[in-house]
């Protein structure tokens, strides 16, 4: 037998979880600091004008003392703060538990997106903590390599940009093999491509836009 | 008038018992129109169909205009469907009609899940991330133990297992997930439905393989804790017979070992050592005291329900004994402590034990089958380790060893709880 103050009841956990849920995702938008990073757009299997932002951040060389660049990749290595690499013996299990951790990026300023345009952001330091006072953007370990690169998942979900944008962004490609270190690493960033972030002093970030030829979407 | 399905081969079956004749049969068999029924038959698939075709356009013409309406729009259509379809349900409960009030509810907790997919999209932030599939499985959890309704808790099952899956455990399923499970199993024991028990049995076996997984992965507190509780749930919809006691109470023990996992969960933080390495093993104390205390509780139930005395009772706890090891024993491997490695030996001894009196008391290939994949997958497990060749291959056959232990596990929960709701 159904029960009218039970359904209430029930209506009134689903509306306090889809409200808990909104507040929580939207509070980084909110109330985040608007920063700009450079990115690559690229489009979704079905054309409904959707593209996926990727930015270099996702894959970052730590400054350990054997990595070694791919031939033609740009060698940035971002300075390891704290002790939560462990080089030498035992590498490659450690890497395998920094899988599904958060892992903190530091931003300093770096070139300006068009002259006169805002400083985009570069990776400066990573931690296993929010460093106080600096700009953190909190990412989710999806994969390390025992060299020292780490594939990070920000969280972002397909945004929006007229028809024009997404036919010119890079062509979808199938998800292949779940180890991501496999293939090839492709370009970091487009030209002219910036994604407009917003983030909490704890590492929470949100995408609220993405600037293409100097237009904001 | 349509012919009521089974109508045939139950009249031939009263004919052949001498509860009619012939041609009594034929006389009631005259009084239903058969080329109505196929009529009727053929006119529900057509307007099937039409729903079908019309809701695929439906959804089609939405989603391809789905960046040009405005976030507000999406927002509110959705929450406003989802909080009218609740209204209309409890006005439909009032008037009881409670098939209908039951499917409105469950409409209602379904559209939850669109508000939730909505508000991500709106901020461009991907619903895993956010828990999404989490809350959506907690919200049908809720309104399936609050209506109640089985088909909700089966969709809430579904709805959990496809959020365990499609994570993988990255990121881990937040704290608050493990109260899910014992939600679904109060909507279990509210309305009884074999479908949906057998449903939550294999979806808490989902859970309990990306436990294991996050222990394989060297992240022993939490998913210990959650193994536990997930085996003390188990212990407590499987073993207590006492049909006479009501329904309810038969899980109330399930909530309270949960809501004692969270209260010791949440003080030590340990709850945050899925996703903070560095908050592990000062703080296991608690959750090692939770272990003794639940494994104590255990215990003290199959001794007060008698249950260790049968044969699929003895089966079963020597499933949850298996699913223990599975975390006890890498542990073992890594510490080689004298008090792990006699774990590990009265585990053994108890398989032993538990496998030779259920081949004593006549069991059936298919019912010790499944000690033969857990053996097996223990077997596999150990040469593993010593050549040290994580693969694919070692994951797939424990999850395969996983579905088949709790697919057994199912038929001896539903077969008892079948027995009881019969009686």
């Amino acid at each position: 037998v159904t029960d009218p103050r039970g359904i209430v009841a029930a209506g009134a956990i689903a509306l306090c979880a889809t409200g808990a849920h909104a507040a929580y995702s939207s509070w980084p938008a909110v109330r985040g600091t608007e920063i700009v990073v450079p990115a690559a757009l690229v489009r979704q299997p079905v054309n409904m004008a959707l593209v996926e932002v990727r930015l270099p951040l996702a894959r970052i060389a730590l400054d350990v003392p054997h990595t070694a660049p791919p031939a033609g990749d740009p060698f940035e290595p971002v300075r390891r703060t704290g002790e939560w690499w462990a080089a030498g013996d035992g590498t490659r299990s450690h890497a395998q538990r920094l899988r599904g951790r958060p892992l903190y990026v530091q931003l300093s300023p770096g070139e300006p997106l068009s002259p006169g345009g805002p400083s985009t952001m570069r990776a400066s330091t990573a931690c296993d903590a929010a460093v106080s006072g600096a700009i953190n953007v909190a990412g989710t370990v999806i994969s390390v390599r025992e060299d020292g690169y780490l594939w990070l998942d920000f969280g972002f979900a397909p945004i929006a940009v007229p028809s024009d944008v997404a036919a010119n962004a890079r062509p979808y490609v199938p998800p292949g093999p779940r180890r991501v270190d496999a293939g090839p690493i492709l370009p970091a960033a487009d030209a002219g491509v910036a994604a407009v972030l917003r983030v909490l002093p704890s590492g929470r970030v949100a995408l609220v836009g993405v600037i293409v030829g100097g237009n904001r979407y | 008038m349509r012919l009521p399905q089974g109508l045939i081969t139950e009249s031939e079956a009263w004919q052949r018992d001498g509860l009619i004749t012939g041609e009594q049969r034929r006389a009631i068999l005259a009084r239903y129109d058969t080329a109505a029924a196929g009529a009727d038959q053929a006119s529900a698939v057509l307007t099937w169909l039409a729903v079908i075709v019309a809701g695929i356009g439906a959804v089609i013409l939405v989603a391809w205009n789905w960046t040009d309406i405005p976030a507000s729009v999406k927002v509110l259509v959705s929450a406003g469907a989802m909080l009218g379809f609740y209204a209309w349900s409890a006005l439909a409960a009032r008037a009881r009609r409670d098939v209908l009030a039951e499917r409105l509810a469950l409409v209602g907790a379904l559209l939850a899940g669109g508000v939730l997919f909505v508000t991500a999209d709106v901020l461009h932030a991907d619903p895993q991330r956010t828990y999404a599939l989490p809350l959506w499985a907690a919200v049908l959890a809720a309104t399936a133990a609050l209506t109640p309704s089985a088909l909700a808790a089966l969709v809430g099952t579904a709805v959990a297992a496809w959020a365990m899956l499609i994570g993988g455990g990255t990121p881990p399923p937040p704290w608050w997930f493990l109260a899910v499970f014992p939600a679904l199993a109060v909507a279990v024991e509210r309305a009884p439905n074999r479908w949906a028990a057998g449903g939550v049995t294999l979806g808490f076996g989902v859970w309990v393989f990306f436990v294991v997984l996050d222990v394989w992965n060297d992240q022993p507190v939490a998913p210990a804790i959650g193994a536990v509780l997930a085996a003390t749930w188990l212990y407590t919809l499987a073993l207590a017979p006492d049909a006479r006691r009501p329904a309810f109470a038969r899980a109330t023990p399930a909530l309270v070992l949960t809501l004692l996992g969270l209260a010791f969960l949440l003080p030590s933080g340990s709850h945050r050592t899925m996703s903070d390495p560095r908050a592990a093993a000062d703080r296991i104390w608690p959750a090692v005291a939770l272990l003794a205390a639940l494994a104590s509780a255990t215990v003290w139930n199959v001794g007060r329900t008698g249950a260790w005395r049968s044969r699929p009772a003895g089966l079963t706890a020597l499933a949850v004994l298996w699913i223990i090891a599975w975390f006890t024993l890498p542990a073992a491997w890594r510490a080689s402590t004298p008090l792990q490695w006699m774990w590990t030996a009265v585990f053994s001894g108890a398989m032993i034990h538990l496998g030779a009196a259920a081949v004593r008391d006549g069991a059936r290939t298919r019912d010790v089958g499944p000690l033969v994949v857990g053996l097996a997958s223990v077997v596999i497990f150990v040469i593993v380790r010593v050549v040290d060749a994580r693969s694919l291959v070692v994951s797939g056959s424990m999850l395969i060893a996983s579905a088949i232990l709790l697919w057994w596990l199912a038929r001896l929960w539903v077969r008892p709880g079948a027995r009881r709701m019969a009686s």
